[in-house]
């Protein structure tokens, strides 16, 4: 739950309401102001809950035609977490073949989060 | 796959460019039937979105929120499943027609092989786009080291691994900029700020809102940088607010920086087509096509974001599609030839293109047309009218100069007609 106020945009639809997220009082549900549907609303609540975000990003190879392999996380994390995530992301390895969707690390910096391969890496033997 | 000195190369449809639309045509065009060569400039195909390593590719392809590679990789594959010469490490040099215009195109590429000559009944043109750089945009001062297009950076931080810059100012908010913005930020660089010209992003609200607002990175909208400091390397940028096209004096600052990346717009890549002189569009860069993809040259057509700029890359695969099964068809005679008339379609009002330009008529099915809008508006209605009379009309929400919209034009209301003029009309309603 936020604990200061966000002022944020909307992206239930095109229109992008600007959104305020006003913190209640005591752990009480946050109050959403600025948005025109009830998606707006919904969206304002999940993020005033937590801003869950899919990261991704690269990890370095052993190889020289190709030095990064792009990775993903499986689930959305909070996105207070990233820096935490982009430090364990950028402290691996990638040192086997893989292709997309292939798990790289299970249970990844939480427990149901996998680091995932998006692109294909090939070393010759 | 070795090239042949001795015999010529001989296709039915050849494809210049291996991104999302010209993996697309290939695809398509080889399960028509036809013998199709792919040519590729690079090692790989893919195209851009080996790069695009963030994720909402291919939602309305897969259903699916995919990476740049994983989107690539899925066509990769299935090109593969298919007998179609892949040419990568191939540069086309030169198009020239070959004999009568239905004899095709000869063309001239080279490689690790040296130079070959290939004749193709088609040609579908995917060549991409590409990035304004410095010198198409009005800055002062030197062009030191440091100054990056985002796509430029994008390669540099996502496929070679180098963080071009620490202290980052972003000029232009096209969507690689603000994706940019995030990655600079999460690879530990300082994003100063976003300096946008116009008064609204020019990429999509929710690259906006999660490559900027989710770090709290400045956008300084109806603002630009002036002034490039620095000889050797960038070490500043004096920024100011613009009113009418002019500096407002006391916003003028400077803004310490090592580095300056900019996402001022994209320009669809045609210099390939010049030898054959089609007919282009000046709104959208890209050749004038019917809805076959097909240009002004017979047996030449177009896809993807050669032809114009797209936002969804499901879009581009979709025009890809459509130009490589139209290729097949005219190669193998199975078009419908030169049967039959064109309508032509003009955009007006707060439109600022419609595709395609023209239809041939008569046909059958749907047609999509694609259309951006000039000035974003809360609302407006479309409306297509053939030879004055009202042929759709739909009203609209919402529109935004930055979002491609896209509506389904049934033919069936060209009964009997075949050609003519259609005008598109966005006008505001009700206000």
């Amino acid at each position: 739950m936020i604990t200061e106020q966000k002022n944020i945009t909307c992206i239930a639809c095109p229109r992008g309401c600007r959104l305020e997220l006003i913190p209640g009082a005591e752990g009480s549900e946050a109050q959403i102001r600025g948005y025109e549907c009830p998606k707006g609303l919904a969206y304002g609540q999940r993020e005033a809950v937590e801003a869950l975000r899919i990261l991704t990003s690269t990890v370095k190879t052993c190889s020289a035609e190709m030095p990064r392999l792009p990775v993903r996380l499986s689930e959305p994390v909070p996105l207070d977490r990233f820096r935490e995530f982009m430090d364990l992301i950028n402290s691996f390895l990638a040192v086997e073949d893989c292709k997309p969707g292939d798990v790289l690390v299970r249970d990844f910096g939480m427990p149901g989060v996998n680091l995932q391969a998006t692109g294909e890496l090939h070393y010759e033997n | 796959m070795q090239l042949n000195q001795e015999k010529q190369l001989q296709y039915d449809v050849t494809v210049v460019g291996g991104g999302p639309a010209g993996m697309a045509a290939a695809i398509a065009a080889s399960d028509e039937g036809a013998r199709v060569c792919l040519l590729e400039r690079e090692e790989k195909i893919g195209g851009i979105l080996k790069q695009c390593i963030h994720d909402g590719f291919g939602v309305l392809r897969f259903s699916e929120q995919l990476t740049g590679p994983e989107y690539a990789w899925r066509y990769a594959q299935e090109l593969g499943r298919r007998p179609v010469d892949v040419l990568t490490r191939t540069f086309l040099t030169s198009i020239e027609k070959n004999g009568s215009s239905r004899d095709g195109y000869l063309l001239k590429i080279v490689n690790s092989q040296g130079l070959s000559r290939l004749e193709t009944r088609t040609l579908v043109m995917a060549m991409g786009c590409r990035e304004r750089t410095d010198r198409q945009v009005f800055i002062h001062g030197e062009r030191p080291a440091g100054i990056f297009t985002a796509g430029q950076a994008q390669d540099l931080i996502n496929l070679k691994g180098y963080l071009p810059g620490k202290r980052c100012v972003i000029l232009g908010s096209g969507d690689i900029g603000l994706i940019m913005a995030q990655r600079l930020t999460l690879e530990g660089a300082s994003v100063e700020g976003l300096y946008e010209i116009g008064s609204e992003p020019s990429g999509l609200n929710r690259n906006v809102s999660q490559c900027l607002e989710d770090y709290g990175i400045p956008l300084h909208l109806n603002s630009t940088v002036l002034e490039v400091q620095g000889r050797k390397r960038v070490e500043a940028v004096t920024v100011a607010r613009m009113e009418r096209g002019i500096p407002v004096q006391d916003t003028v600052r400077t803004v310490p920086c090592d580095s300056l990346i900019l996402s001022v717009g994209l320009i669809p890549e045609n210099e390939m087509l010049q030898s054959l002189a089609p007919q282009m569009d000046e709104r959208t860069r890209g050749p004038r096509v019917n809805q076959y993809m097909e240009t002004s040259c017979p047996g030449v057509f177009s896809c993807g974001n050669a032809l114009h700029v797209n936002d969804l890359v499901d879009y581009v695969s979709q025009s890809g599609e459509t130009a490589g099964r139209a290729a097949a068809l005219y190669a193998s005679n199975r078009s419908g030839g030169d049967r039959g008339g064109e309508a032509e379609l003009t955009a007006a009002g707060n439109l600022s293109y419609v595709l395609p330009q023209k239809l041939r008529l008569p046909a059958e099915g749907a047609v999509p047309l694609f259309f951006r809008v000039n000035k974003s508006a809360p609302r407006g209605k479309l409306t297509v009218t053939h030879e004055g009379t009202v042929i759709l009309e739909k009203t609209f929400r919402w529109l935004k100069a930055a979002e491609m919209e896209r509506l389904d034009l049934d033919l069936s209301v060209f009964s009997g007609s075949n050609g003519g003029s259609v005008a598109v009309r966005m006008s505001e309603e009700g206000s």
